[in-house]
């Protein structure tokens, strides 16, 4: 493996720890990776805007800092990608929308000034599904990332760019934005760890999200990671990544059967979900099943609360700048100008429910597990939105954007394509040290995460085309 | 509860003040019966209220 392989896949944690010693600067960190932009991002079209020289001056001023022992800890001249949806102050946030096209923000939203405050270096703005609702097309103002273990296919959505960034070593870590399950599903997907954070743990303003079950959350290569910065876009208040060094305990995990099995996965998620039911049992960890009544009723009123926040948002620039939506985001976010006051209050009441529910259930276990998606594919996902509001491709993970509990997916096998496959681990709220700890246990166990596409194979096969 | 038609998905876009064509209500019907379909049915859910236990 090159040098500049070898940098582009330094986990975030690896990373910092060369940075801090010396052996790696953030310089040559930066300039690595925008070389490996530059290119496999005309395969990949995961990156909207590259920062360039300013992530350069940026790097400059943490290797000033940093080289006069002014070093603010782990994450100080890291580079991260931002999915384009997040303001950040001075760099252009497109939503991949013309609505929003050449707008550059004044102020970063607050989990991008937290990631700055802890050194960190905006590297690239990355793509998405128009407004994060909407489905994806080669018509967009950028066209959807492939994924880079078959780019044959789409990545899922709507943090596609940010997972597949991550994926393909163009940036360590990401932020991303997860309102029915769009951290989880993209990261999943692309072999990756994404973590939706208990509802108002961080903040999601500045996300163009719907407020009431939008989350920012990381998407990176390890639980490690995604501990370290969920450290930071908390302001440090708890010691996510320090408590990794614990053991989870004995912790009992519970599989909610008859929601799963009424998905009607594909064969090949179903087998390594059970594989990683298997894993955690040979750990030590007690895995019994659980019934929760309402889980896909609360993934269809996440939709309803969605379409109708979304619509809210959108009601002036939906008449003032009609023609500057992608005709899907159009009329994504115009269907909730049909639902009622009195729907949008049923689908929050049908989530007070569920959480009651599911709260009860994590006190007889620690945790529940699932798989992340029914599907293997972005296409495989958008067939399961025939009817778009049922939960579909997010049955698994919407419900839990609508209860406001933390949810984790991390990748737990491969499909005989080669695609990844995701387990999703649920904690009580605020419980995100005690699921990253089991999350980190599963990981340490298991191979897949250490697992990287063949990029520049599938690169030279796109130009040959 | 009546299947919305086309005709009464306009009226509701004119009383919204919506600027939608044709085009536009014709694939916002499926996905708007669909919406209001949920909606019905989770009024049904949040009066059933079933209780979780863990087994």
């Amino acid at each position: 493996m090159s040098r500049s392989d070898e940098v582009s896949f330094l986990t975030l944690t690896e990373a910092g720890r060369r940075i801090q010693g010396g052996s790696l600067t953030p310089t040559e960190y930066v300039e690595t990776l925008i070389d490996r932009i530059r290119r496999l991002d005309p395969m990949l079209r995961c990156v909207i805007t590259a920062a360039g020289e300013a992530a350069l001056a940026a790097a400059r001023d943490a290797e000033s800092e940093i080289s006069r022992g002014d070093w603010r800890g782990p994450l100080h001249g890291i580079p991260i990608g931002v999915k384009d949806c997040i303001a950040t102050a001075g760099l252009r946030t497109t939503a991949n929308s013309r609505v929003f096209g050449d707008w550059v923000p004044e102020e970063d939203a607050p989990s991008v000034a937290a990631m700055r405050q802890a050194g960190a270096i905006v590297l690239a703005k990355l793509n998405l599904n128009e407004f994060a609702w909407s489905i994806p097309g080669e018509d967009d103002l950028y066209a959807p990332p492939r994924n880079p273990w078959s780019p044959g296919h789409y990545a899922m959505g709507s943090s596609s760019g940010s997972a597949v960034a991550v994926a393909s070593g163009l940036c360590p870590a990401a932020l991303g934005s997860d309102a029915g399950g769009s951290v989880r599903q993209p990261a999943a997907n692309c072999g990756v760890v994404g973590l939706k954070p208990t509802h108002g743990l961080v903040s999601s303003w500045g996300a163009s999200g719907p407020p009431t079950i939008c989350e920012v959350g990381p998407i990176a290569r390890s639980v490690d990671d995604a501990a370290l910065m969920l450290g930071e876009l908390t302001g440090g208040r708890e010691s996510y990544f320090e408590s990794l060094d614990q053991s989870p305990g004995h912790v009992r995990i519970g599989v909610p059967r008859r929601h799963i099995d009424l998905a009607q996965c594909d064969p090949q998620i179903s087998a390594a979900f059970a594989d990683a039911l298997h894993v955690l049992r040979q750990l030590g960890f007690e895995v019994v099943e659980v019934e929760i009544e309402g889980l896909a009723d609360a993934a269809a009123a996440d939709f309803v609360v969605l379409n109708t926040e979304a619509f809210a948002a959108h009601e002036v620039t939906l008449r003032t700048k009609k023609n500057e939506y992608g005709q899907s985001a159009r009329l994504y976010h115009l269907q909730g100008a049909f639902l009622s006051a009195a729907d949008y209050i049923v689908a929050l009441r049908v989530g007070d429910a569920v959480r009651d529910r599911v709260n009860e259930a994590l006190s007889a276990v620690d945790v529940l597990a699932s798989p992340v998606v029914p599907v293997l594919t972005a296409e495989a996902a958008r067939a399961a939105k025939a009817q778009p509001h049922t939960g579909g491709g997010a049955v698994f993970t919407a419900p839990f954007n609508l209860t406001g509990h933390p949810a984790l997916a991390l990748p737990c096998g491969m499909s005989a394509e080669g695609i990844p496959i995701g387990l999703q681990l649920v904690g009580r709220a605020r419980g995100e040290v005690d699921l990253l700890r089991l999350a980190h246990a599963y990981e340490q166990a298991t191979p897949w995460h250490a697992m990287h596409p063949s990029l520049d194979v599938a690169a030279r096969l796109s130009v040959e085309r | 509860m009546k299947l919305l038609s086309k005709a009464r998905l306009r009226e509701m876009a004119t009383a919204r003040e919506l600027d939608v064509d044709e085009g536009d209500l014709t694939r916002l019907l499926p996905m708007v019966r669909d919406l209001l379909e949920v909606a019905r049915r989770l009024r049904t859910t949040l009066r059933e209220r079933p209780a979780t236990q863990p087994e």
